[in-house]
């Protein structure tokens, strides 16, 4: 199992590996990884858009619900200025930002 | 012995007893007020009187021979504000202070008993009784807030884990830090004076070592099935079976005999480092507050299975530095036991523990090792930054005489404490929150940065304080004058680096 590691200064908004893409959350000094692998395809629901409580993936356009895609989350450590997190496999491409996470409704909606 | 040195010894040998008060009337009496009072108001007001006990007053002596005193100069008290520690901040004095004190509070039941005969023991009421121990419950959880959240704050674990990530985790992270060498243990080996650097060293593991276990042995109490006997049998180990010569902290009182140090638990008081003081604060929490048992689990596994090839480096360095004379048993039963108490912490009781109470418990398992690996790592950095500090303390003397006068020149804006002391008078080991030069006027003081690490100054001569290093002094003249100018920031005055 991997360990992928990045400081906490240089903490991106995401990453994704061969066969899943993450999505890093900080709050009041604490980091969450969440698994936002689309359980369709694989797609990136990091990339997704918000409708309401779904995320809709931008592969296929299918829907997850958006409660239980955030429950999906990964080991995460924060020790001083590491951030370490454990993944299935080694880091692949890391996403400065995530663009269109805030976005709350799809196009035409 | 001339009749001020006499009053001085006199207040150090017997400082007056306290009245004893009501928690109401301590806190009316330091405040002198009938209006209602602040958390901080009321905390401070239990501090003073908490530090007004003998015990907390100054020593005369570098080593500690009194089993209760714990000399944290309480007379700098009101001259700063507990706050709470940060990873910028953590070896501040107030910082010092707080897990200084704090170490003291964590102790309060534990017995101690002097090597020597009783009736000596003057501070033995001071330790031993009711008001202290009202005291040391109301002020510790708040002492421990300001030295130890900090930790809270910077190490956190997040995530939904299993037993398998666990036990990846473990290998993958954990393992590999084990065996891997302390910076350390080649500074102390290549030091200027390596004797006084694995003197230092051992003063470090003093702490603990001689207490070997008390901690752990608080968790010896309830009912929690079969993974408190797994625990008791590591007890077990740590406390020879019941046979006092083998009993781990009597083994570590032969290192200490064999290179000439004092064995009496925290005779070395004064050459704790912070550091030290606050990964020990930190197993005293997790082991005083049974919510944080999980950790504590977590904890005590990584030490138990990161000690073993620790002891190894450390017998190996004390024999470079002190030859066949050093008795390294201690180290050795532990390079060897610790194996064992590594695969029982894991496989007998962490993992057991996650089968049985589920995965819900690993993410404060793996808090407990990630958080004590944090501290380890602050310890480190302060022991290597003080054993090159000792090792650089002729440079340090050179400083102080290079740039005493740009300092004199600008002593105007500069803040300058003035002291007249006499013959034997000992400051207690502190530090400073910025550089200081200390310049003696008339007499001879002893400057000393570390275990029989020293300069004598003579009328005239000074020397650099680096911020944040332990240091102390004593008074080698009938009468002592001498300034100490908080400077900031030698570099302000010098064109070079130490």
């Amino acid at each position: 199992m991997p360990i992928v590691k990045f400081k906490f200064d240089d903490l991106p908004a995401g990453f994704s590996t061969p066969a899943a893409f993450y999505a890093v959350h900080q709050d009041i000094g604490t980091i969450t990884l969440k698994d936002m692998t689309c359980p369709h395809r694989g797609g990136p629901l990091t990339h997704g858009v918000y409708v309401g409580n779904q995320i809709v993936c931008p592969w296929h356009g299918s829907r997850c619900n958006r409660q239980k895609i955030e429950r999906r989350t990964q080991p995460a450590i924060r020790n001083g200025d590491s951030i370490l997190f454990l993944t299935e496999q080694p880091l692949e491409t890391v996403f400065v930002t995530i663009p269109l996470s805030e976005v709350n409704q799809c196009k035409g909606e | 012995m001339s009749a001020i040195q006499e009053a001085v010894h006199a207040v150090h040998e017997n400082p007056p007893a306290l009245e004893p008060l009501s928690l109401a009337s301590i806190i009316q009496e330091a405040t002198q007020t009938s209006e209602a009072l602040s958390d901080e108001e009321v905390f401070n007001a239990l501090v003073k009187r908490l530090v007004a006990a003998p015990l907390f007053a100054d020593v005369h002596e570098w080593e500690v021979k009194d089993a209760w005193r714990r000399p944290v100069r309480p007379q700098t008290l009101k001259y700063f504000k507990f706050t709470r520690s940060t990873p910028e901040n953590h070896l501040r004095y107030a910082a010092f202070t707080a897990n200084r004190l704090l170490t003291a509070l964590n102790e309060v039941d534990f017995m101690f008993l002097p090597e020597g005969r009783l009736e000596s023991q003057w501070a033995r009421p001071s330790f031993y009784n009711e008001e202290f121990r009202m005291l040391a419950a109301l002020v510790t959880p708040q002492l421990q807030k300001y030295a130890l959240s900090f930790v809270d704050e910077n190490v956190t674990v997040s995530g939904h884990w299993t037993k398998k990530k666990f036990e990846e985790y473990f290998q993958e992270r954990i393992m590999p830090l084990a065996e891997k060498k302390a910076t350390s243990f080649d500074l102390i080996e290549n030091s200027k004076y390596p004797v006084q650097a694995a003197q230092l060293l051992m003063m470090q593991h003093a702490v603990d070592f001689l207490v070997e276990a008390s901690h752990m042995a608080r968790y010896i109490l309830g009912d929690y099935g079969k993974l408190q006997s797994q625990l008791f049998r590591v007890i077990l180990d740590e406390y020879g079976y019941g046979v006092h010569e083998r009993k781990h902290s009597t083994l570590f009182k032969d290192v200490l005999r064999s290179i000439g140090l004092e064995t009496n638990t925290h005779a070395y008081w004064q050459f704790y480092l912070n550091t030290t003081f606050l990964l020990n604060n930190y197993f005293h929490r997790i082991t005083r507050q049974p919510e944080d048992f999980f950790r504590y689990l977590g904890a005590i596994t990584l030490a138990e299975n990161m000690f073993g090839p620790y002891c190894r480096y450390t017998a190996a360095a004390l024999r470079k530095v002190h030859g066949d004379k050093v008795n390294v048993q201690y180290y050795l039963e532990h390079a060897h036991i610790d194996q064992h108490h590594g695969r029982m912490t894991l496989e007998d009781m962490l993992l057991p523990a996650i089968d049985r109470y589920g995965d819900e418990i690993i993410p404060d398992i793996v808090l407990g090792m990630e958080q004590t690996l944090y501290l380890q790592d602050l310890a480190e950095k302060d022991l290597c930054a003080q054993v090159t500090w000792m090792s650089k303390k002729d440079d340090y003397h050179h400083l102080g005489m290079e740039i005493k006068d740009a300092v004199l020149a600008n002593q105007d804006k500069i803040n300058i404490m003035r002291l007249i002391e006499p013959l034997s008078e000992l400051s207690v080991t502190h530090c400073h929150d910025g550089d200081e030069l200390c310049i003696v006027n008339s007499g001879v003081l002893r400057f000393v940065s570390g275990p029989n690490s020293f300069v004598d100054l003579q009328p005239g001569q000074a020397v650099v304080i680096q911020k944040s290093r332990l240091h102390g002094a004593i008074v080698l003249s009938d009468v002592c004058h001498y300034n100490i100018y908080s400077i900031g920031d030698y570099r302000r005055y010098a064109d070079r680096e130490v």
